[in-house]
């Protein structure tokens, strides 16, 4: 399944509860292209306010420190 | 980074993020509304850029926020890193179904910086020193020191807040403002229009600020007085000294600090500062079930209107004789 095929197929999910959703979706992955794909970016997330953006700062230097190092 | 585009000037000129993905803010009423806005960001901001996640981190420590598990989740990301969200009230949390990397917040870490640390250090087993910062371009900076004296102290007054009941009575503290004589910079956002107009003295920059531009302005300041909001962390960061107004009163912060005390959550991070709070609540926030920050009625001044302009003011003696 190539990406747009997938973005597809996750949003079109129907599920009753979030196990189930979890588990749709994990059949999805498992037959992407996604999954297949070299991993190399750092992601943080933070949907939230501007005194919790803030407050993330110090840590945001420390993982993109972290993830500078040769590992 | 994936935040709120409301927050985007927080992030943007941060050396140490490489890109910015934002979504609009919204109060989902599906999970199934939230998995079409974040699937769309993913496919066209990340999948079709070629940018695949190894590690996806989300750091704070919520039970409410739903959006952040789900995201990091459809990222594809292996590695998807985020507290188990009920671990204070060891309450099972469906939503750690889509983390593979959680440790329990211990009760000793209450304030939301230690939080987002203790996360990253548990997942790495490496110890940091905890500290926050802001960042400002020089352009926004030149624009902004305008504002500033030279001669005198300046001093941020905040008249923002996210609830009413978190925003200290604008007529009282125009009585304060009356005897500082210090270049007083009035800051708060299109909410905060109306009440602007009750403060008559210093410089009113209400709704005349971009977010960037406030934070570059906190920055170059001295002192800051006012709500508890996002702008007292800006303060926190740039270690100005903080006299913060919050409505949870004192008899409220030790029940369940880590989950409902938003004094002990969020107080001004490694900077000198003097908290004012009331001693106790008002009725019918004093003997009714406590709730996040400790006052329930949350359209108007309630709590912390409590708050006398006399210990204000006193604050105000005192802060610049106390030590860091």
């Amino acid at each position: 399944m190539n990406l747009e095929q997938t973005k597809e197929k996750i949003i079109n999910i129907k599920y009753d509860n979030i196990p189930q959703l979890y588990n749709e979706c994990e059949q999805i992955f498992n037959s992407s292209i996604v999954k297949q794909q070299k991993e190399e970016y750092i992601l943080i997330t933070q949907f939230d306010g501007i005194g919790d953006a803030v407050l993330l700062s110090g840590v945001i230097k420390e993982i993109k420190n972290w993830y500078n190092k040769p590992q | 980074m994936a935040c709120y585009r409301t927050v985007l000037d927080v992030f943007k000129n941060n050396p140490y993020i490489d890109e910015i993905i934002t979504l609009s803010e919204k109060n989902y009423l599906s999970v199934e509304e939230a998995i079409k806005d974040s699937m769309s960001l993913i496919y066209n901001e990340l999948w079709i850029k070629n940018k695949f996640i190894l590690h996806a981190f989300y750091l704070q420590y919520s039970a409410q926020n739903q959006l952040p598990y789900l995201f990091n989740y459809l990222t594809g990301t292996k590695n998807r890193i985020a507290y188990n969200e009920n671990d204070y009230f060891e309450l099972p949390g469906e939503m750690s179904i889509f983390v593979t990397f959680s440790v329990p917040c211990p009760k000793s870490a209450i304030h939301t910086v230690d939080r987002h640390y203790y996360l990253f250090e548990q997942y790495i087993q490496q110890k940091f020193d905890h500290n926050i910062y802001t960042y400002s371009s020089i352009d926004i900076i030149e624009k902004v020191k305008q504002y500033l004296s030279k001669d005198k102290i300046n001093v941020i007054i905040n008249i923002g807040g996210s609830l009413q009941c978190k925003k200290y009575p604008v007529k009282k503290l125009n009585k304060i403002l009356a005897q500082i004589n210090d270049n007083l910079l009035i800051i708060g956002g299109i909410k905060e229009l109306e009440d602007s107009q009750y403060i008559t003295y210093g410089t009113n920059l209400v709704n005349k600020l971009t977010l960037e531009e406030t934070i570059a302005l906190i920055s170059m300041c001295d002192l800051y007085i006012g709500n508890d909001s996002g702008m007292v962390h800006v303060a926190a960061a740039n270690k100005l000294s903080c006299i913060v107004f919050y409505c949870e009163s004192e008899a409220k912060e030790n029940v369940f600090p880590g989950r409902l005390s938003a004094y002990k959550q969020f107080y001004p991070w490694k900077t000198k500062f003097i908290a004012l709070r009331p001693k106790y609540s008002l009725s019918p926030c004093s003997y009714t079930t406590m709730v996040y920050g400790g006052c329930k009625i949350h359209n108007k001044s309630h709590c912390i209107r409590q708050i006398k302009e006399e210990d204000v003011l006193l604050a105000y003696e005192k802060i610049n004789l106390m030590e860091n």
